[in-house]
């Protein structure tokens, strides 16, 4: 089953005058076929917020607006504990990590710790180095660090596991 | 009144064979424009074939902030709440901290605060949530406004007194 649109969320931070910090959300509609409303949504969404500002003796400080969509119908696989850590350097700034849920064992290096990048890579894994650095196909404007710094290049890739916040039943593997 | 916009945040989440949940989020620099940028996470093949879980969902935020917010007067724990109708005859709800007293109105029935739903400020956001569409989570689309209430809210933090 496809992807499935939903309601756009829109979160609003307020604070009042102990610097306490309150949350309210709304919901609109979906941005409809290829996405074509995401940009008056955003707009529309920015009037309304301002308007629940105005019936507010607190500040409105924050605004997020979330274009989301699922596919409940997913079969899963895989763990998403098993990771595939990807570091880049970042044009001026320290390293940027970011975590692959459920990497697969089949990209790995036959020591099945590390992570090829370059020459000797996976497709698979360039052309994930590729759509980070780059953007998705249809979008020509790569991804950033958490404070808005392009990503240079994948310097160094490997497996890591990390803790399940589930209770995973007994089994091994 | 000035906006900052800042770092887009892309998220595709996975879900496992125990039907875990995790995602993998990027960032993306303020100003793109975002139905493209959604419609490229949508249709993206190059994340999710490096991993074995099923691609289960794909969200984008946009976020800002604003820069010239003055003085708050009020405390978040008043909260004001507007109810509106939908086209299918559901209700949905969106509530305001700090709710101001300009927009209160007695009701009589032991001194308790409504929320005044002739007033003009009331009214502008009731007509700019209907107009743009405002929905519950499962998309019923609002019609009417359909009550205004007020309450006090209990605090997670411990207030001084005053």
């Amino acid at each position: 089953m496809a992807l499935q649109q939903t309601a756009t969320e829109v979160l609003l931070t307020f604070r009042d005058r102990e610097n306490t910090r309150a949350t309210t959300r709304f919901f609109m509609g979906p941005p409809g076929l290829l996405q074509v409303n995401a940009e008056a949504i955003y707009t529309q969404a920015r009037v309304i917020a301002l308007n629940i500002a105005a019936l507010s003796d607190c500040q409105l400080v924050e605004m997020a607006v979330k274009y989301q969509d699922r596919d409940d119908a997913a079969a899963g696989a895989g763990e998403v504990e098993r990771k595939g850590k990807f570091i880049f350097a970042v044009a001026g700034g320290t390293d940027y990590n970011t975590l692959v849920p459920g990497f697969k064992d089949s990209l790995l290096d036959t020591n099945q710790r590390s992570i090829a990048l370059g020459a000797g890579a996976h497709a698979e894994v360039t052309a994930f180095v590729n759509a980070i650095l780059n953007g998705p196909v249809g979008f020509n404007n790569g991804a950033t660090n958490a404070a808005g710094v392009s990503l240079a290049r994948a310097v160094a890739a490997f497996k890591v596991h990390v803790r399940s916040l589930e209770d995973r039943r007994g089994r091994s593997g | 009144m000035q906006w900052i916009e800042r770092l887009s945040i892309g998220s595709i989440a996975f879900i496992d064979r125990d039907s875990t949940i995790d995602t993998f989020d990027l960032y993306f620099a303020p100003g793109a424009d975002l139905g493209a940028l959604f419609s490229a996470l949508r249709a993206e093949t190059a994340f999710s074939a490096v991993s074995d879980c099923a691609r289960c969902g794909v969200s984008l935020t946009a976020q800002a902030t604003r820069i010239d917010e003055g003085e708050s007067t009020g405390l978040n724990l008043s909260v004001g709440a507007l109810t509106f109708q939908t086209a299918v005859n559901t209700y949905g709800t969106i509530a305001i901290p700090g709710i101001s007293a300009a927009v209160a109105v007695q009701t009589g029935c032991f001194a308790a605060y409504a929320l005044d739903i002739t007033h003009p400020a009331v009214v502008a956001l009731a007509e700019s949530m209907i107009s743009a569409g405002a929905c519950t989570p499962r998309q019923d689309v609002f019609t009417q406004i359909a009550s205004g209430t007020t309450r006090a809210q209990w605090s997670p933090l411990n207030r001084r007194s005053g």
